[in-house]
Order: structure tokens, then C-alpha cells, then sequence
């Protein structure tokens, strides 16, 4: 029993501490994704499922969505920076009842133009 | 669904009238504190009565109606919106009625992304300040509620000068301006807009008040004030105005989570400190005997057996009440010419020495 609060209190503790912490430059990769974004060129075919007038609670859904779904236009500049941390993302509260395929599929260039509207919605919120 | 009015094409003056002029509405979110919708121009707008609605795709699909309606002439031209009713990332939807007796006619309207219709106010409290090697440096703040947000321009000319200068900064609120020429007298304005990152928009704020730089007391150097912003048509200017919130979740980061967290920390630590098995860790009881032994040496002097209470008749049954002499014993030494004991058979002479047993 002192062993389960000593660790609860340790883990607390950490996350305290963690989130106390100066707030990590996050901001600065979403904006890097969004130079790349923009300097791609995708092909004219080949829908994509593209999430839109994303609530808060279906942040991270969508965010996923998104990276699965840009697998598909092949971009190679993209493959190391997809694997983005979620921090602020961990008390939510609400579920998202919007699953990635509950979203039409639209072409490529609108697909990014989506993309590119989910990370300044997400760098807005931002601190940094 | 929205459930507008039902509206048909009628009144064939209204509607030449209409079809002349630019369709549609503009919106803009003026430093994310309130929000313009006008239609129409304000000079010739046929005389209607004119009604908003709004909505928000796919989350709000009730059609509200405008509450704030900006007049000119007695004739809606435009609405206002609050903060509580500004939702970035949304998708906008307005319609407009105009109607003039029984007929109504529908002003065409587009889906609107309000991210993408931000004008922030103009940078406030331009510094300048005078650093080494002849450079000058102008800092400035915004006042958008979030500056991560913003990119600068900054325009300035000296009185010897004819055209602006105009220099592109793509963050931050400084401007290192190289060489300074001591004889002339320079104007700086700074304005702002909201960067790639935040939004899509083309839409800057106006130019800075100025800022001045120079003794030198040139011909007509009065410069231009920056002409007062075009925001001064609306009748209504909300003072309780306040920056639009990034919704819940920036109430759950800030409050919930530190007070919860808090909370449950505290009960933790009361609970570990009142298990004894824990406490005892960090307390271990140090026996202290000074106390114990106070009586022995203090009231008793050391008399070991008065001070535990060993009862006087077991006291003085060990003291012996007879006297033994000692009884010498000694070793009877072998005689000569006799073998040495270890050679022998049988049974030694009992002849040892008991010592004082």
C-alpha cells in the first residue's frame, strides 16, 4: 500500500515538474511542417480523407489522420517529421466522435490546404 | 440545417440595384476582439430592410440573427459581433435578406474562414534607442493577444528623403537600422499582420503612430500623422471588449489541472505520513537511556540492587555468613630413577594440582 502512494506521488510529482518546466519549442516543428507543406507539389490525383472544422476534443484525431493519409501522396521530405509529440493533448476531456474516414475525401491540394489549416490552429494555441 | 427565412427573387428595382454593386459581405475580426460584417457600399444603398443571419458549419447550424446592426440613415449596412461570438476554424456562414415591402431578395454570401479575416491593431509604444557604432534600434509591442503570431513592417524616411523605405520582418518587435545620419531627422512607422502560421490573410493592420528621430529642424518636417483607422463608421464601440478564448481547454490547463493535481498531491502526502510503517523510516525512534537511568545515579548512587527493587531478604542471602579457609593442594614430584609418567601403562597417580578450585 506505501509502495502504490510512494509511486503515485513520485509520478505526480514528475509531471508537476514536467509541466512546470519552460514550455518546449513544439511550436517550432509544427511551423517547420508547415514551410514543407508548402513547398510541396502533389499530383492531381488520388483523394484524400480530409478532416475539417476540427473541435478541440478531435485535435488529435485529426492529427493522425492527416499524417496517415499524407503517407499515401509518398512525400519522402515528410517521413522523419511526422512523428510529431502531442504533449498538450493529454487531459481531453470530451471523446471525439469523428473518426478520420467520417471525413470527405478531397484532392491533394485541398488536402494540404486542410493539413496546413490544422497546424495553425494548433500553433495559435501555442504559447510560444 | 439552417432555418433562414424563406426568401424569393423579387422587386426588379432592388434587384437591378443589387446585381450593379459587388455581391456579397465582408468580414473582418478586428485584434480577435470583435467582428464587422458589412454588405453593400454606404452611399447609394437602396433603401430595404435588411436582416443577418449567421451560423457555423457543421457545429452551430441554428441560424442566429444578427443582435448588433450598424445603421446609416436609418438603413442596416453591416453587424457586429462580439468575442462570444467569433469561432476561428469554423466554417462561417452568413445570408442576408433585404426586403422592401411583401418582396424579399437573398444578398449572396460565401463560407468564411474567420482565422483568415484578422486585422490586429497597430504596434504601440515604438522605442528608439541609440546603441554603439551610429545604429538605432526600434522596438515596439503589440497589442494582439498573441504575438507569436505576428510579422512586421517597418516604413521610415529621413526629411531628405522623397519615398518610404519599407523593410519586412518576419518575427519579432526589433529593428536594428544601420547607419543613422546625424544631420537628418528620420519617421518610423511599424505595422503588423498575422503570419503564415496563424492564418492566410493579406490583411495588415494600419501604419503605427510615428516615431521621430533627430535634432535637426528641417523645412516642413511636421510628418503625417497615420491617418485614424476606418474602424470610426461604427456607432458602437464595446467597451468590455476582450480577447476571444482559446475555448475549455485553456480553462482546464491553467485552473483545473493545478488545483486537482494539487489536491490529490496533498492527500498522498498525508496518507504516506500517517502509515507508521512509513513514518517510522523517516522518524526512527533513537532511544535516549539518560532519562531512564536519572533515578539509579542521582537518588540511588549507583546502588544497583536498592534502585530496581530486589527485595532486602534475596539482598543479604548472598552475602556469605561463614568463612572457608583455603585448602593449599600441591604436585607430588616423581622420585629418581623412576620411569617419566608418559611411558607407563595403567592409571596415572592421582596426583594433580586443582589449583585453587
Amino acid at each position: 500500500m506505501e509502495r502504490m502512494i510512494t509511486f503515485c506521488l513520485f509520478f505526480i510529482c514528475s509531471s508537476m515538474l514536467l509541466s512546470a518546466a519552460p514550455p518546449s519549442n513544439e511550436s517550432r516543428v509544427y511551423k517547420v511542417l508547415i514551410k514543407i507543406i508548402q513547398n510541396l507539389k502533389p499530383k492531381d490525383s488520388g483523394f484524400l480523407h480530409t478532416p475539417k472544422d476540427i473541435t478541440d476534443e478531435c485535435l488529435p484525431t485529426a492529427l493522425a489522420c492527416f499524417q496517415n493519409e499524407i503517407l499515401q501522396l509518398q512525400p519522402s521530405r515528410l517521413e522523419g517529421k511526422t512523428c510529431l509529440v502531442i504533449t498538450n493533448f493529454l487531459f481531453v476531456f470530451k471523446t471525439c466522435t469523428s473518426p478520420c474516414d467520417s471525413y470527405e475525401k478531397e484532392a491533394p491540394k485541398d488536402f494540404l490546404e486542410g493539413f496546413t489549416t490544422l497546424l495553425r490552429q494548433v500553433i495559435i494555441d501555442a504559447d510560444t | 440545417m439552417a432555418m433562414a427565412p424563406g426568401c424569393q427573387l423579387s422587386h426588379p428595382a432592388l434587384l437591378r440595384s443589387l446585381h450593379t454593386r459587388p455581391a456579397g459581405v465582408k468580414c473582418v475580426v478586428f485584434n480577435d476582439k470583435y467582428m464587422t460584417c458589412m454588405w453593400g457600399n454606404q452611399e447609394d444603398q437602396p433603401v430595404a430592410n435588411y436582416s443577418l443571419y449567421y451560423w457555423y458549419v457543421p457545429h452551430q447550424p441554428v441560424a442566429t440573427e444578427c443582435r448588433r446592426y450598424l445603421q446609416h440613415n436609418g438603413i442596416n449596412i453591416g453587424c457586429w459581433f462580439d468575442d462570444s461570438e467569433i469561432t476561428p476554424f469554423q466554417t462561417f456562414r452568413v445570408h442576408i435578406n433585404a426586403s422592401l415591402g411583401s418582396r424579399t431578395h437573398v444578398i449572396p454570401t460565401y463560407d468564411m474562414k474567420l482565422q483568415d479575416l484578422v486585422k490586429p491593431d497597430p504596434p504601440v509604444n515604438l522605442t528608439l534607442q541609440n546603441m554603439s557604432n551610429h545604429q538605432l534600434q526600434l522596438s515596439w509591442q503589440t497589442p494582439y493577444p498573441k504575438p507569436h503570431c505576428m510579422e512586421y513592417a517597418v516604413r521610415y524616411k529621413s526629411n531628405k528623403d522623397t519615398d518610404w523605405m519599407v523593410k519586412l520582418l518576419v518575427s519579432g518587435e526589433l529593428f536594428s537600422f544601420p547607419s543613422i545620419d546625424e544631420e537628418k531627422k528620420y519617421t518610423f512607422h511599424v505595422r503588423s499582420k498575422i503570419s503564415q502560421y496563424c492564418g492566410s490573410t493579406q490583411l495588415w493592420s494600419e501604419w503605427s503612430v510615428p516615431v521621430y528621430w533627430g535634432n535637426a529642424m528641417a523645412h516642413g518636417e511636421c510628418a503625417a500623422q497615420s491617418p485614424p483607422p476606418p474602424g470610426s463608421l461604427l456607432p458602437i464601440q464595446a467597451p468590455w471588449a476582450r480577447p476571444y478564448s482559446a475555448g475549455e481547454r485553456y480553462w482546464v490547463r491553467t485552473v483545473l489541472i493545478p488545483v486537482v493535481s494539487g489536491v490529490v498531491l496533498l492527500m498522498l502526502v498525508v496518507m504516506l505520513v500517517r502509515m507508521e510503517r512509513v513514518w517510522i523510516v523517516f522518524m526512527p525512534q533513537v532511544p535516549n537511556p539518560s532519562k531512564t537511568f536519572d533515578e539509579l545515579f542521582n537518588t540511588h548512587k549507583g546502588n544497583f540492587q536498592e534502585w530496581a527493587g530486589v527485595p532486602k531478604d534475596v539482598v543479604e542471602s548472598f552475602t556469605p555468613n561463614y568463612s572457608e579457609s583455603i585448602c593449599h593442594v600441591s604436585e607430588l614430584l616423581p622420585k629418581e630413577g623412576q620411569e617419566p609418567a608418559a611411558d607407563r601403562s595403567g592409571p596415572l597417580p592421582l596426583k594433580k594440582d586443582f589449583g585453587g578450585l
